[in-house]
């Protein structure tokens, strides 16, 4: 920006000198004076650092042009730049701003006239277009600046988040096999111990006491048969059922989103459950989730509504609140996010912000 | 092939509109009709010849020139044309410029130069006329004398003619107001274009037919060169109806160049066409065709289409405007061929109006590449 | 069979907004296609790119294997296009519209002339050739509307709510139109407000919403994806109670359920067991007084995966 005013100062100054010292057939020492005196203010000012220094040295530029415009008409054609120079701090009205640079005009004649508002409205236009393109840079600067951070921020997250899956992964199978171990030791463990007992017993008595040693045996064989049949309970018990899993799963979490966010929820769901697979229960739950936060996040919403049915061919999950919704959605991360993990099973997802704001996921499932 | 059906669709849509035909042919008759004939007195007295003044400055101190250029002025100054000499001591541009007269003439043994005066463009143009009709005799009479010299006598015997005749400028011809107005007319309809062309594009998309265009196998250029086509060829039909119009039923003074008169218009047509599309496409939208009528009926207005306004000395701000309207260059150029006399000036005029034809239609190129659809 | 139109990964963005987001879709010969989608669902933005009114912001297209872009002319050639709004010259009599279009697809002289004719004689406005669309009622405009893009004889044929308020002989008469262009060989998009137009003339549908397919196939297969049971409610005249017993033996039925007079069978909607049912009555000698048959039409289909309805 600077450079671009110095330079549009200087080509000017250049103008004017031109025109006014060197065009007169006598050289007028004062003219060279004044326009050391400008050169002098103007180079204060690009040294000064402090905005309200800056802007009392533009006023003092503009004052001075205008006494100098006294002495010599052609000064004036400097004023424009000034002004617009301190027009940059303040107004934003830009009609305003060229009415008052215009108003010299009043006072100059004929061809100074046409010159004057030639020169005000060239650095007029080209002011404009220089705080326009600015603008656009600090815009573009600043959304760099926070995409550099986006990403970082989500990186970390990333990380955070392999790390944590990893270690809980890690604990909940730690805690499944001391479970299990126990379960094990309680039960089978107890049980093949008396079984070994009994059948050493019986070794013992097999030539000396056929019969005890029978019943012995008896004892060991039916010991055996509980502890396989406690087996199987145990295997039966630890293995529960998925839709099971799924469902109170995707409850148990809207219920707590809804705690912790305050937002009212309710899920509801149709048809039948058990056909959804550990992978499609996995998206359904990572989209839901994701869903919810948005909400919770931007929507202003009070109640959330969680939907999920299985339809015919398709298993429709739909995830929305009351809140005020949107009727231009732009894609984020998020919904991205939920597009592509929905794609990987065929599936679509379709945001709609016209009522309310909603998530729909619809995952075909079957033969097709 | 595409573009002449697209062409040819396009007179035949600008033909049906009754409208169109209202605006550019039926207004500006009447108009003519109207101001020609409230205004008559605004004219002939103004531009009447005997107010011809040329101060001379004679530095050939005597000789073959100056004769023959002493003859020249005792034959014209029947006509009412005045010839003075300079004053020592008086500077002949300055006399011109401060409007004592017409036209300053210096006769050297290089040749004659005229300094014309542009506050009153018709008499200097008459007297540049003569001047150069002069000199074409005496270049004559001088290629006569050197090979033989007694005939030089001849060459000047047959010139003691009306050298106004010659010029064909009937010398009790002054442009009348339904002249003058039968010329801006003309050339403010052939402006005009500028308007229809505005919307040649957007009509088509308010009519829906832009998406049938666009998908039909035709490029973007030839729509858009047809259509083009299309209306300079409607405007000029226009504009040779009126000049006929104002030639037969007005009886209007056309001069003796119809053709360099219809390549004029031909190009300001183009111009005002270009003008009007690339308005169009840079405003977008039905703001375009309001803005683009606005600075046509401008145009028209500071060219002097509705009445002779300022004069061309070019000073001051409304000179300024005056200078920068199309429809003045035409004008101006037209003037000069018609009653000048002076085929050479319609040249700069239609340079001029090609050349921003072509910075325009790039311009319009440009921006309908970019653009999706048309 | 060929592919008349192959789109792949189509997406369309105006800004920020996605309008078209990673649609693909092939459509064969001689299918008639139908689009169908509320406002701002994507359909003209996505049927404007495959016109090529608008270029896509990533993606390819395809008309008859040949990429668009790439050969703009082949495939301008071989597309028909009849806008939603309105496209013809109101100063241009019916003939001059038709044969200053089809003059664009490079017929010329006498061909012109006999394929202009035939366009209007097509759609039923050989007597009207001479006369200002200015003149026409909305119906015939519409007609006109569908002779322009149809002299040419398109292999691809795009009707963008061609129906749109019009009265309903001009209406029928449009569908009875776009079945014989397809007999005829041409293969139809055909994209409209109108559920039960694009039931009834359309093989097979894309449900568009949000700028994607949510849905696509043949209207069963769509109606499959909600359920596939449909409900048939039959009156009798007067019943004792135990009619509906017989009637679980027939393919198909899944429950039979009655209240007095009034039987409820729920039925697998992919057969087609109506007539059995009946049959069965009739053997009975039971006098039916009223029968109702609930499928599920597109409507249904539409609301169940949207949320939405079509109109709203």
């Amino acid at each position: 920006m600077e450079l671009w005013t110095v330079g549009n100062k200087t080509i000017l100054l250049l103008f004017v000198v031109i025109a006014s010292y060197f065009t007169a057939v006598t050289a007028d020492p004062w003219l060279v004076l004044f326009f050391l005196m400008y050169l002098a203010l103007n180079l204060v000012l690009h040294i000064v650092t402090k905005n309200t220094a800056k802007k009392a040295i533009i006023l003092a530029i503009i004052l001075y042009l205008i006494g100098c415009a006294i002495y010599h008409p052609y000064f004036t054609l400097l004023l424009p730049s000034s002004c617009y120079e301190l027009a940059s701090f303040y107004t934003r009205k830009k009609g305003l701003l060229l009415a008052i640079v215009l108003l010299p005009v009043l006072f100059l004649r004929d061809t100074m006239m046409i010159l004057y508002v030639f020169i005000a409205v060239l650095s007029f236009f080209n002011y404009v277009m220089i705080r326009h393109y600015m603008g656009r840079v600090n815009k573009q600067e600043d959304e760099i600046e926070q995409m550099r951070k986006d990403m970082q921020k989500l990186a970390k997250s990333l990380n955070d988040n392999q790390d944590f899956a990893r270690a809980s992964a890690y604990m909940v199978k730690l805690e499944e096999r001391n479970r299990l171990t126990q379960e094990i030791h309680d039960g089978i463990g107890h049980a093949m111990t008396g079984a070994l007992i009994q059948m050493e017993a019986a070794k013992r008595l097999l030539n000396s006491d056929p019969p005890t040693a029978e019943t012995l045996l008896q004892n060991a064989i039916g010991i055996s048969k509980e502890a396989i049949e406690e087996i199987r309970i145990t295997l039966k018990s630890n293995k529960p059922p998925v839709e099971q899993l799924g469902l109170s799963r995707l409850k148990t979490a809207v219920e707590a989103f809804g705690g912790k966010t305050g937002l009212m929820t309710s899920v509801v769901h149709e048809g039948n459950m058990e056909i959804i697979t550990p992978l499609q229960w996995k998206i359904i739950y990572e989209n839901v989730t994701e869903a919810l936060t948005n909400s919770a996040k931007y929507s202003g919403a009070s109640t959330v509504h969680v939907e999920l049915r299985v339809l015919n061919r398709l298993i429709k999950v739909v995830v929305s609140d009351n809140g005020k919704g949107s009727m231009k959605i732009v894609k984020g991360l998020g919904l991205i996010g939920m597009e592509e993990r929905t794609a990987a099973v065929n599936g679509t997802v379709i945001a709609d912000g016209t009522n309310g704001f909603s998530v729909t996921t619809l995952i075909p499932y079957g033969n097709e | 092939m595409n573009i002449l059906s697209i062409a040819l669709k396009e007179i035949k849509q600008d033909f049906r509109d009754r409208r169109t035909l209202l605006f550019l042919l039926v207004f500006p008759i009447v108009l003519m009709l109207i101001l020609g004939l409230a205004l008559t007195n605004a004219f002939s007295s103004d531009v009447s010849i005997g107010d011809l003044k040329v101060v001379v400055k004679d530095a050939t101190g005597g000789g073959e020139l100056s004769q023959a250029f002493t003859t020249f002025t005792k034959e014209v100054g029947k006509t009412g044309v005045v010839f003075e000499s300079l004053q020592p001591g008086e500077n002949g541009r300055e006399e011109v410029e401060n409007n004592r007269y017409t036209d300053y003439v210096e006769l050297t043994n290089q040749g004659i130069s005229v300094y014309g005066s542009s506050r009153d463009p018709i008499g200097s143009n008459i007297v540049q006329g003569m001047l150069a009709s002069f000199t074409d005799k005496y270049n004559a009479a001088a290629a006569v004398a050197r090979i033989e010299p007694a005939k030089t006598e001849m060459v000047f015997a047959g010139g003691k003619q009306d050298y106004i005749k010659e010029l064909s400028v009937d010398p009790d011809r002054t442009p009348g107001s339904i002249d003058y107005y039968a010329l801006a007319m003309t050339v403010m309809v052939a402006m005009w274009a500028a308007m229809p062309a505005g919307g040649l594009i957007q009509r088509e998309i308010g009519r829906g037919t832009a998406v049938r265009l666009v998908t039909a196998p035709v490029r973007k250029s030839e729509i858009f060169i047809g259509k083009i086509l299309g209306g300079i060829v409607t405007n000029l039909l226009c504009v040779i109806v009126i000049i006929l119009f104002s030639k037969y039923v007005f009886k209007a003074y056309w001069g003796s160049h119809m053709g360099i008169v219809l390549v004029v218009l031909v190009s300001e047509v183009v111009m005002a066409m270009s003008l009007g599309l690339a308005g169009g496409y840079l405003l977008k939208g039905a703001a375009s065709r309001g803005i683009i009528s606005l600075v046509v009926q401008l145009m028209s207005f500071f060219g002097g289409a509705y009445f002779p306004i300022g004069n061309d000395s070019g000073g001051g701000f409304m000179g300024f405007l005056v200078n920068l309207s199309p429809i003045r260059w035409a004008n101006r150029g037209l003037t000069q061929v018609i009653y000048g006399n002076d085929v050479s000036a319609a040249w700069p005029v239609v340079g001029i109006n090609i050349g921003f034809a072509a910075l325009f239609l790039g311009a319009s190129m440009i921006m309908m590449r970019r653009r999706e659809g048309l | 069979m060929m592919n008349v139109l192959d789109i792949r990964g189509l997406t369309k963005k105006f800004d920020d907004f996605v309008a078209v987001d990673n649609i693909s879709l092939t459509i064969r010969e001689g299918e008639i296609f139908g689009f169908l989608g509320a406002n701002g669902a994507g359909k003209s933005t996505t049927i404007n790119m495959v016109s090529s009114l608008l270029r896509p912001t990533s993606g390819e297209i395809r008309i008859l294997d040949k990429d668009i872009m790439k050969q703009s002319r082949f495939a301008k050639l071989n597309l028909g296009i009849v806008p939603q709004d309105l496209a013809i010259y109101e100063d241009m009599t019916a003939y001059e519209n038709v044969s200053f279009f089809a003059g664009l697809y490079g017929l010329r002289g006498s061909q012109l002339k006999e394929r202009t004719l035939e366009a209007l004689e097509f759609v039923g406005l050989s007597d009207k050739a001479k006369s200002f669309p200015k003149n026409f009622s909305g119906g015939m405009k519409r007609r006109l509307n569908i002779a322009c893009a149809i002299a040419h004889k398109p292999k691809l044929i795009i009707m963008d709510e061609p129906t749109v308020g019009i009265d309903p002989q001009s209406r029928n008469y449009i569908l009875t139109s776009v079945r014989k262009l397809n007999e005829s060989g041409c293969t139809i998009i055909y994209t409209s407000h109108y559920m039960e137009e694009v039931e009834e003339i359309c093989s097979r549908i894309a449900i568009v919403d949000h700028g994607k397919i949510i849905a696509e196939g043949t209207k069963e297969q769509l109606k499959s994806t909600i359920t596939d049971v449909k409900n048939i409610r039959i009156e009798l005249k007067s019943a004792i109670g135990a009619e509906g017993e017989k009637l679980k033996s027939i393919p198909g039925v899944r429950t039979v359920h009655q209240e007095e007079n009034i039987i409820h069978v729920h039925s697998d909607a992919a057969v087609d067991n109506l007539n059995r049912i009946l049959k069965q009555l009739m053997e009975d000698d039971k006098e039916i007084r009223s029968v109702e048959e609930q499928e599920p039409n597109l409507e249904t289909v539409f609301l169940t995966l949207t949320g939405r309805n079509l109109r709203d």
